[in-house]
């Protein structure tokens, strides 16, 4: 488990990361999404041993990580711009991971870059943006890390090595019980790959749960009524947001979905329609509380 | 090793990553050396020493100056990316292990490069036929050129360590490789300006013994040696010494500020924008400091200092332009530049403090005044070294004395000495006329030390009493040879000339003959006969022994009737010419 007490991290007197308190359990795949300058590679880089924290302590199976060999073995970060210790081909990089990794399989290497359609002996600066990526990825999964930290790094494959990838990691942590990490800014991404979601805002976490926990405990309800409604009508319900929209109200409710269902239907609407929050709406309605919204353009469209 | 002090696979790493530059600069040297090879084998040229020393060790030049720091670049280059900063200090290994292995691959790749070129060249040299002295000269080259290269790669270890840009690294690199040379100059300047009592033409070689860096810097020697042909040079071992030291100095200065250097500094000009701004001041003092040397200088110069104010405005230009467009370039920012202003001012201030200092003690040396009952003793020098026109060796003896210094015993001209230098305080300090000289003052435990013009007669004054000194006379007396005494006189060539003929003898043997047949005769002759014998028997005579020394022309002249030994081994040489 990698566990982070109240780390500070600062880049020239600015705080990027405040008092940040964080357990990673083993064995999941943790999504980190947030604003934009939140801090989520900082995040990343700090548990990952490259960055030291200003304050706190960052640990993993109460071992330290920074300047920690033993566990820095035990991990492996591919981060937003990929990079390559040989430009030359895959095959050379991995000979310098080999090098450099003791746990390195090169085997596993040259066989998942030939399953997605790689050519291990082209130069990887012939690669396209994707590609690299994907070439990043099948050398940060031969490490055989126990922990696998990935940097915005699905954001430009496309849908199919997306789902590949994926799928792989969940490989890893399912076989071997690696841990996974991975910040995104698309909430889409991280839906259908995480256990858990940590949110970012301004340098600290302002929301950390299981996904499945979001999507069984969130939901959001149009309703409409044929009279007026009053807010008493809606008690014993924990809404979270309302908005009105016509004769249509929004609203985002915490709970069950049996009790939730049941009570809105006592008070005999002429529609009702319940869905689950999707992490994109979640992510919206948590920073929006946190006071980060979209404003309307000033003047409207004309 | 414990994998966290050195890691072998990433010592492979890193000559993986030099491998190419390896490749290059190794085949460079080979094409070279069979390019020139044939080149000397056909014109039929020579293989051995030129006037731009040892042809075929040219490479080690290029090595040094290109190839090494190109190495010591390429190897630490993951610093200046983000991406290539992550991986390397996302790898299993501490801090301490990544420095130190890749600096081992460093080394390696250096002595690799040197050893391939070391080989071809010998095998050329091997191929020629060249004497042992030859081969031995190369042996000394190489070892050179593989400390020189260690030296000048350890410049670019220390700043890539501090930076995190490449254009940063490279100014810093020239900031470190010139700044201690301009330190040394600026505070030996400073010293012979202020407290030239405690420079190396004074008392104390203060000075002096700055200059360490000026003269032992192993590449520049070895660029000298290859401009000037000087190739001996290389075999002085303090050099070696004094380079090997500074590299390792710059080494561990690199372990140290690398192993608490932040990750994040990658692609960002300095750690941080306190650091930055210390670039910026050292980068601009580089220059002003100079400027205000020069402009101190010129105003202690009096009527001189316009001549100064060129070269002070130059500078200070220079300076400015550096700090501003160092700044943009490295921050990539045009705003970046007015944020800077307000540190320029710790540059302004540094370089008041600095003229201040400098003309504050130049002031307090030169203000000392005594009265003559307060004074112990009073040693008068030549100021600066003495360049005016000698013929004789009385005029020899004399100079001797003002360069080592004499000490004033008469009352008289003590007294004369104090008037003269409260004339100057009052007066300023060169408003006397007559000549320059240098005063030693002990007073109490304090010994001072004044410059200044003196009236024409109390030189007149000095130069009768030294000329009545012990020492005087044993100067007068003393007769150089080719290869002893060479202080104070500091001889280059001698010769004998026949008046009429102007025929000369040169060689060693010959000519010592006869030095040695005067020094015998002078020997035991009365100083005062031998004075008097030197002022009636000048350079017209027929025959003479013709030195050039550092106070200029001298001759002794030889005759039949007083110097007859030393006459007739002249003569046989002459005539055997």
């Amino acid at each position: 488990m990698i566990t982070l007490k109240n780390v500070t991290k600062s880049f020239d007197n600015k705080a990027v990361l405040s008092d940040i308190d964080l357990e990673i359990k083993n064995g999941s795949v943790y999504g980190i999404a947030g604003s934009n300058g939140a801090g989520k590679s900082t995040l990343l880089r700090l548990i990952a041993g490259i960055y030291k924290p200003d304050k706190g302590e960052i640990t993993a199976d109460k071992a330290p990580v920074w300047e920690n060999p033993a566990v820095k073995g035990r991990i492996a970060f591919v981060p937003e711009e990929p990079y390559f210790p040989s430009v030359v081909s895959i095959k050379s990089s991995a000979e310098s991971y080999k090098l450099l990794y003791p746990s390195f399989d090169f085997d596993k290497c040259l066989t998942l870059a030939m399953d997605s359609g790689l050519d291990y002996r082209k130069p990887v600066s012939s690669f396209s943006k994707g590609m690299k990526r994907q070439a990043a990825l099948i050398l940060a999964l031969s490490q055989n890390a126990d922990y696998l930290f990935f940097d915005e790094t699905f954001d430009g494959l496309d849908p199919v090595m997306r789902t590949r990838f994926k799928n792989l990691i969940n490989e890893e942590v399912i076989s071997r019980g690696a841990t996974a990490v991975v910040t995104s800014h698309s909430l889409r991404e991280l839906e259908d790959v995480c256990d858990e979601l940590v949110i970012l805002h301004n340098g600290s976490v302002v929301y950390e749960n299981a996904v499945d926990m979001i999507k069984s405990s969130y939901f959001k309800v149009q309703i409409a009524y044929d009279g007026p409604k009053r807010e008493e009508d809606f008690e014993g319900l924990e809404i979270l947001d309302k908005s009105k929209n016509n004769s249509v109200f929004e609203l985002i409710i915490k709970g069950g979905r049996a009790e939730v269902t049941e009570k809105l239907r006592a008070t005999e609407p002429a529609l009702l329609d319940i869905m689950p929050l999707s992490l994109e709406e979640f992510f919206v309605y948590e920073l929006k509380t946190q006071g980060y919204t979209a404003e309307p353009v000033k003047g409207g469209l004309r | 090793m414990k994998k966290n002090i050195w890691s072998k696979g990433l010592y492979l790493e890193g000559l993986r990553r030099l491998r190419g530059l390896m490749i290059t600069f190794s085949a460079l040297t080979i094409v070279f050396v069979v390019a020139f090879s044939v080149i000397l084998r056909i014109v039929g040229g020579l293989y051995g020493r030129g006037t731009s020393g040892l042809y075929l060790t040219w490479p080690y030049l290029i090595f040094v100056f290109i190839g090494a720091p190109a190495f010591a670049f390429k190897t630490f280059s993951f610093l200046n990316k983000r991406g290539s900063s992550d991986f390397f200090h996302a790898l299993p290994y501490t801090r301490s292990c990544i420095f130190l292995s890749l600096l081992t691959s460093l080394i390696t790749g250096i002595a690799a490069v040197t050893a391939i070129s070391g080989a071809a060249i010998f095998t050329a040299y091997a191929f020629s036929g060249a004497g042992a002295d030859t081969v031995r000269e190369v042996a000394i080259f190489t070892f050179c050129s593989f400390v020189s290269s260690l030296f000048t790669a350890s410049i670019v270890v220390l700043s890539s360590s501090v930076s995190g840009s490449v254009f940063t690294e490279l100014v810093l690199s020239g900031v470190i490789l010139i700044f201690p040379q301009v330190i040394t100059y600026v505070f030996n300047n400073f010293v012979y300006s202020s407290v030239y009592t405690a420079s190396g033409g004074g008392q104390y070689n203060l000075a002096g013994s700055m200059n360490v860096p000026d003269f032992n810097n192993l590449p520049l020697r070895l660029f000298l040696s290859y401009v000037g042909g000087s190739a001996e040079d290389m075999t002085e071992p303090f050099p070696l010494i004094y380079s090997a030291v500074v590299c390792v100095l710059y080494l561990v200065g690199a372990y140290l500020l690398f192993r608490f250097r932040k990750s994040e500094t990658a692609e960002r000009s300095a750690p941080s924008l306190k650091v930055q701004a210390v670039f910026r001041v050292i980068l601009a003092c580089a220059f002003s400091f100079i400027g205000t040397l020069e402009l101190i200088r010129g105003i202690i110069d009096g009527s001189y200092v316009y001549n100064y104010l060129p070269t002070v405005i130059i500078l200070y230009t220079i300076a400015a332009i550096a700090y501003f467009i160092f700044e943009l370039i490295s921050t990539k920012g045009k705003r970046n530049i007015f944020k800077a202003l307000p540190v320029f001012g710790i540059v302004i201030a540094l370089n008041i403090a600095f003229a201040g200092l400098f003309y504050g003690v130049h002031s307090y040396e030169y203000s000392f005044g005594t009265k003559p009952e307060q004074v112990n003793s009073i040693t008068v020098y030549a100021y600066n070294s003495y360049s005016g026109s000698v013929k004789s060796l009385t005029d020899t003896a004399y100079c001797a004395c003002l360069r080592e210094g004499y000490k004033i015993n008469g009352e008289d001209t003590v007294n004369d000495i104090c008037n003269n230098i409260a004339y100057a305080n009052e007066h300023g300090s060169r408003s006397s006329a007559g000549n320059y000289m240098r005063f030693n003052i002990k007073s109490g435990p304090m010994t001072k030390q004044r410059s200044l013009n003196i009236l024409t007669s109390l030189e007149t004054k000095i130069k009768a009493e030294i000329k009545q000194s012990e020492k005087y006379k044993k100067y007068l007396k003393l007769i150089p040879s080719q290869i002893e005494d060479k202080d104070p006189y500091e001889f280059v060539g001698i010769s004998l000339n026949e008046k009429d003929v102007k025929k000369n003898a040169y060689g060693y043997e010959k000519i010592e003959k006869v030095l040695y047949a005067l020094r015998a005769e002078v020997k035991d002759a009365d100083a005062d006969e031998w004075e008097s014998y030197l002022k009636s028997n000048g350079a017209e005579n027929d025959v003479y022994v013709q030195y050039y020394t550092s106070f200029g022309y001298l001759k002794i002249p030889l005759s039949e009737t007083y110097t007859p030994n030393a006459y007739s081994a002249a003569m046989e040489a002459l005539e055997k010419n």
